[in-house]
């Protein structure tokens, strides 16, 4: 568990603060738009940027007092890493294991089996496509189990089964361990997430269950087909989604009342949620 | 029937209607329910906390931080690249120096090439391999369960191993080719003590440093080191200092030398607050 108690942390123009949060074990959907505070918060989480006032206690522990125990139970994926490219990705799993003091073999041979990079392990890293060195990274983190793992847009060069199985995996680990993950394409995560975290413009806005962030949203999410011609009376910033279907147009957007008799009301995903919320703020101002 | 307890009745009702409607407060409104919900969610989220929850341990699958096991890691990361770039820059140095006359003094300043070159080569290495360029990385890196400095620190000594490793390398090929030439005057002592004197104390200036101020700080003491020395060269050739009291000022700069760079392992084993905030 983590707590954050008066946490406050300039962060380019805007200035991240948190009175006052818990968050529990599971996987965590931290969501925002770009330039919430998202990665701030999380660089804050994981101990690589210190609070310029307030506290963040890991299980009882002060990061203040306690780093590099802190530290031997995180493990954290950066949204841009560029690995050592002319290192292969089985002597750079090495070097990082030793980095953390992970020096038994079985530990990296397990890691590399689960996520599918035997066939890599002599490869530089340079020569390994953006799907298997984002895996690479991933399981770098994972090296030493740490009961704290964050990651920040961890789909990013991914492929579809990529992505699947990783979620998978985050999902499974995620139990009795905390998982912070910081993402943008949210519906990939809706099955997996226990609890959602959205920062807004530095302040948290929401942190708890998914199905009450659905459930509190103001406006209603309806979908429908529609000519060109009335596509083109749809005001833009109502619309969350829209596909061409033959010479009509699949709509998904967010009203209050049912925009006409085509619409159907569907249940808001985790993405919907999102826009009927940041919507709701725009309204308010 | 209108029965005089009715009217009484009535009468009061009357009299208390004015202050009844100030004392009942109207029903709260939905916004206003959420608001109240909203500003409770801290209270809620620590009533989440369970009181008797352990503390957090280091973790069992890593083992305790040892300065062997960290620079046994940090072998493993590429130093080819400084190993080449010393070994490139030392062939040159032995075949510029006259294996007749190695600790004649270069291009008009005081101090033979050797010593002039090797703490050059040792500042840049250092800049070089403190840190990765790549932010990422970088962060990965950080994230270890060893005091922040430590890690640092086991690259530089690893660093000014490989650069004191070659120069030793480099001294004795000089020395063969010394002791093949004719009327030669070189001097195995004098002239390790020379250059390992001022490589030294430049590496542990900037070591010493680095713990206290910082990358900048680090760099420009090794500079001003450096240049401290070129000036004291300088006084010891317009003075004609013997050979032996050359000798002992080479002997006490490799002391300090040595001696920051073991205060610097200690200052890097400390942790403290002030020290996680500088290194973030």
């Amino acid at each position: 568990m983590i707590r954050i108690e008066g946490l406050e942390r300039q962060a380019g123009t805007y200035r991240l603060e948190i009175e006052r949060a818990v968050i529990s074990s599971g996987l965590n959907l931290v969501v925002g738009a770009n330039g919430a505070g998202k990665t701030t918060l999380i660089e804050l989480l994981t101990t690589l940027q210190t609070p310029d006032a307030g506290d963040i206690l890991y299980s009882g522990r002060k990061a203040a007092d306690h780093l590099p125990l802190i530290r031997s139970q995180i493990g954290y994926v950066p949204a841009d890493i560029e690995l050592y490219g002319d290192m292969k990705a089985g002597k750079l799993l090495k070097y990082m294991a030793e980095l953390k003091g992970v020096y038994q073999p079985e530990a990296i041979d397990k890691l590399i089996g689960d996520f599918r990079l035997e066939p890599f392990r002599k490869s530089k890293v340079k020569h390994l496509s953006q799907g298997v060195q984002r895996r690479i990274a991933v399981v770098q983190a994972l090296l030493a189990s740490p009961s704290f793992l964050f990651l920040d847009e961890p789909l990013n060069g991914m492929d579809a089964e990529e992505r699947k199985f990783l979620i998978t995996y985050l999902t499974q680990y995620a139990k009795g361990r905390m998982v912070i993950v910081a993402a943008h394409e949210l519906n990939e995560w809706e099955e997996a997430t226990d609890n959602v975290i959205w920062i807004h413009r530095g302040r948290l806005r929401y942190n708890g269950s998914p199905q009450q962030w659905k459930l509190s949203v103001a406006s209603s999410v309806w979908e429908g087909e529609v000519d060109l011609s009335d596509f083109e009376r749809i005001p833009q910033e109502r619309l969350i989604h829209f596909q061409m279907t033959d010479e009509r147009m699949k709509v998904r957007l967010m009203a209050k009342k049912q925009p006409g008799p085509e619409f159907l009301e569907k249940e808001p995903t985790l993405e919907d949620a999102f826009f009927l919320h940041m919507d709701a703020l725009a309204r308010r101002g | 029937m209108d029965h005089p307890f009715d009217r009484e009745l009535g009468k009061l009702e009357d009299e208390l209607r004015g202050p009844l409607r100030r004392a009942i407060l109207p029903p709260p409104t939905p916004e206003e329910t959420s608001r109240l919900i909203a500003s409770l969610q801290g209270e809620f989220d620590l009533l989440k906390v369970e009181p008797e929850s352990p503390k957090l341990d280091f973790n069992p699958q890593v083992d305790p931080p040892s300065l062997k096991q960290i620079l046994r890691s940090q072998l493993r990361l590429n130093q080819r690249s400084i190993l080449l770039t010393s070994s490139a820059v030392f062939l040159m140095l032995v075949l510029l120096i006259d294996p007749a006359y190695p600790l004649d003094h270069f291009g008009g300043l005081p101090g033979g090439i050797f010593p002039l070159i090797t703490p050059l080569l040792l500042i840049v290495s250092m800049l070089f391999s403190s840190r990765t360029w790549d932010k990422g990385m970088r962060a990965v890196e950080t994230l270890t369960p060893y005091p922040p400095a430590l890690v640092l620190y086991t690259r530089l000594l690893l660093v000014t191993g490989i650069v004191t490793g070659m120069a030793l390398l480099s001294t004795i090929v000089i020395g063969f080719k010394s002791m093949q030439a004719e009327n030669s005057t070189f001097l195995f002592g004098p002239f390790v003590l020379e250059w390992m004197g001022i490589l030294l104390v430049t590496g542990g200036a900037a070591m010493y440093m680095l713990f206290r101020k910082g990358m900048i700080a680090s760099l420009v003491s090794a500079v001003l080191v450096y240049g401290l020395w070129i000036i004291l060269q300088g006084q010891i050739m317009d003075h004609g200092v013997s050979m032996s009291g050359k000798m002992a000022t080479d002997i006490v700069l490799l002391i300090i030398g040595v001696s920051l760079l073991v205060s610097s392992y200690g200052r890097s084993l400390k942790w403290n607050a002030a020290s996680w905030r500088a290194s973030t």
